[in-house]
């Protein structure tokens, strides 16, 4: 089972690869024919030499690293920010109620209008682009912790409580622990929509990253240098994304495996599951974490008694 | 004077429970006492479970009152441990730590208690799982495990909601066996609700059979008189068991009889 496993895999691979080269020689051939005019549409050679050249002159290194440090710190202060205020709000039901339309609004509010504002309060420096980041990790957080809080399994608390758990130790095992599951599970999501939100920034005022290098390159007509700075680009969120894997699946390591390639790997303990409780989010999901905390705001077996 | 053992476990004085309009329970009385096995059957949806969970301090009666070893209960249920009929294992924990919770949760040393979770992981026979998760171990297993967590912390009473109802036959068999074995090795009161007869008459020394629902009353106390310990094959051919069988079920016929009559007229 597991030959025929990495047989189908390693198909698969080879197919995924011929299917890209495939598309890359298609665009090459048309350029080069002129069937496509290479002034609107580069080519794929000249993509390639530029990012060579980027690489080995160490041009592009500045501009990458400006825009990880400022994906990074826009993650953590935006998952901070949400951690702490979705727990309190999954906690407070009054104080959900009370700030519900306004986090609604915040959340509708499309980001990218708060550019301007943002780079006249922190200038062209990479605080403009932090302050953008947040925004959106923000919200994501803050709704995967508000929902892992609200809608944790009622029978797991009734267990902890009759197995003695003060309301503090519920907090501490049962319910930052299911909020943890939900905002782990949204690191995806939510390191995507950073860097989406930092090159954005950058594309639209900065003095350096990779929206930077796209947009001056766009000054000048010079869509062989978009181009290579869309791909730079998307070998990074390639890495991070397997790097964000890694991570979820060491914290996540309780929960079982959903590939959708893979069969899932029979426990030592053999027999079957009956599945995990736990809510398996669909990474194609809304970005900004589903719903409005509103449609969750409902009595809960967690207020009762306390 | 009375000593603290024959206090009866739980006293209920007329307890009723209503969810809005809906009468849930309608005026209980029981006593069920120390060291007892008491089963609680009655039609399905009848209010076993809402009956436990008030004795649980879970849910709180609309009127009527509970006693615990002769002391009125307020909130938590402090002297009992409660096995759900689905799994409320902890999922991010290890079958160790899970056993463990309990003790941790009441502020045992670490040394101690994980001391004690082996013990238990043996004795329900999980050799080599402990540092498994749920979702790794089979229904049965997790059925166990649940049984360990709630035992590690020696609780005067354990309550079950028909804790076996979603094992098959042979599981089942045997998770009946070790609760068998666990409640005569102990000085536990046990409350066991399910709805399937023979369990109940089976593992118990009493048997409380409720009315159909709403309103639910308690309509038949029930004395099982057969020696223990018991073999739960066996017993099921026991001409004694065949006639409290007989006699059990005609009264709750009537009860399904009357539900079915309601659900379709």
């Amino acid at each position: 089972m597991m030959r025929g496993h990495i047989l189908r895999k390693s198909r698969i691979l080879i197919l995924q690869l011929f299917l890209a080269s495939a598309m890359v020689g298609i665009w090459e051939y048309c350029s080069a024919s002129k069937i496509v005019d290479p002034f609107f549409f580069s080519r794929p050679s000249e993509i390639v030499l530029r990012v060579g050249h980027w690489v080995a002159t160490g041009f592009v290194w500045s501009h990458l690293l400006t825009t990880l440090l400022e994906t990074i710190l826009s993650f953590l202060i935006g998952s901070c920010l949400g951690a702490v205020l979705g727990f309190a709000l999954g906690t407070l039901p009054n104080a959900a109620a009370l700030l519900d339309p306004y986090i609604r609004v915040g959340n509708a509010l499309p980001r990218v209008v708060l550019s301007p504002i943002f780079l006249l309060w922190f200038g062209l420096g990479i605080w403009s682009k932090v302050a953008l980041g947040v925004t959106v990790v923000f919200f994501i957080v803050f709704f995967n912790t508000y929902r892992g809080v609200r809608e944790v399994d009622p029978l797991l608390i009734d267990n902890a409580r009759m197995l003695g758990a003060s309301g503090r130790q519920l907090a501490r095992h049962v319910l930052v622990r299911s909020a943890l599951t939900w905002i782990f599970s949204s690191l995806h999501i939510s390191i995507g929509m950073a860097i989406v939100a930092v090159v954005v920034g950058e594309y639209l005022g900065a003095s350096k990253g990779i929206g930077y290098l796209v947009a001056q390159a766009e000054g000048v007509f010079d869509t062989t240098g978009m181009f290579a700075g869309m791909t730079v680009l998307a070998f990074v969120v390639l890495l991070i994304g397997a790097i964000v894997g890694r991570v979820e699946r060491r914290l996540l390591h309780w929960k079982p495996l959903h590939d959708s390639l893979a069969p899932r790997p029979l426990p030592p303990g053999k027999n079957k599951s009956h599945g995990p409780p736990i809510v398996v989010e669909n990474s194609f999901r809304s970005p900004n974490g589903d719903q409005p905390p509103h449609s969750q705001v409902r009595t809960n077996s967690i207020y009762r008694n306390y | 004077m009375m000593s603290m053992c024959d206090l009866p476990a739980v006293t209920a004085r007329n307890v009723s429970r209503a969810f809005g309009s809906f009468v849930a329970i309608e005026n209980i009385s029981f006593e069920v006492a120390a060291r007892r096995f008491v089963s609680i059957v009655g039609p399905s949806g009848c209010g076993k479970s809402t009956q436990l969970n008030i004795i649980a301090g879970l849910t709180s009666p609309s009127e009527g009152q509970i006693e615990v070893f002769g002391e009125p209960l307020v909130g938590i249920n402090r002297r009992a441990s409660y096995i759900f009929q689905r799994d409320a294992l902890l999922p991010w924990k290890t079958v160790l730590a899970n056993i463990q919770f309990g003790l941790c949760l009441r502020g045992y040393n670490q040394r101690n208690s994980l001391e004690k979770a082996h013990a238990w992981v043996r004795r329900i026979g999980l050799d080599g799982f402990g540092n498994h998760y749920p979702y790794q171990l089979s229904g049965g297993m997790r059925k166990r495990v649940a049984i360990a967590q709630c035992w590690i912390v020696e609780p005067d009473l354990v309550l079950m909601d028909e804790p076996f109802s979603a094992l098959d036959v042979h599981t089942r068999l045997r998770m009946e066996e070790e609760i068998m074995n666990l409640s005569s090795s102990c000085n536990a009161t046990i409350v066991f609700v399910t709805h399937d007869l023979e369990e109940a008459i089976a593992l118990s020394d009493e048997v409380f059979l409720l009315s159909v629902s709403p309103c639910t009353r308690l309509v038949g106390r029930y004395a099982i008189d057969l020696p223990k310990p018991r073999n739960l094959i066996d017993i099921k051919s026991n001409l004694e068991f065949q006639n409290l069988y007989q006699k059990i079920w005609r009264d709750l016929r009537k009860e399904v009889l009357k539900d079915d009559a309601r659900t379709h007229s």
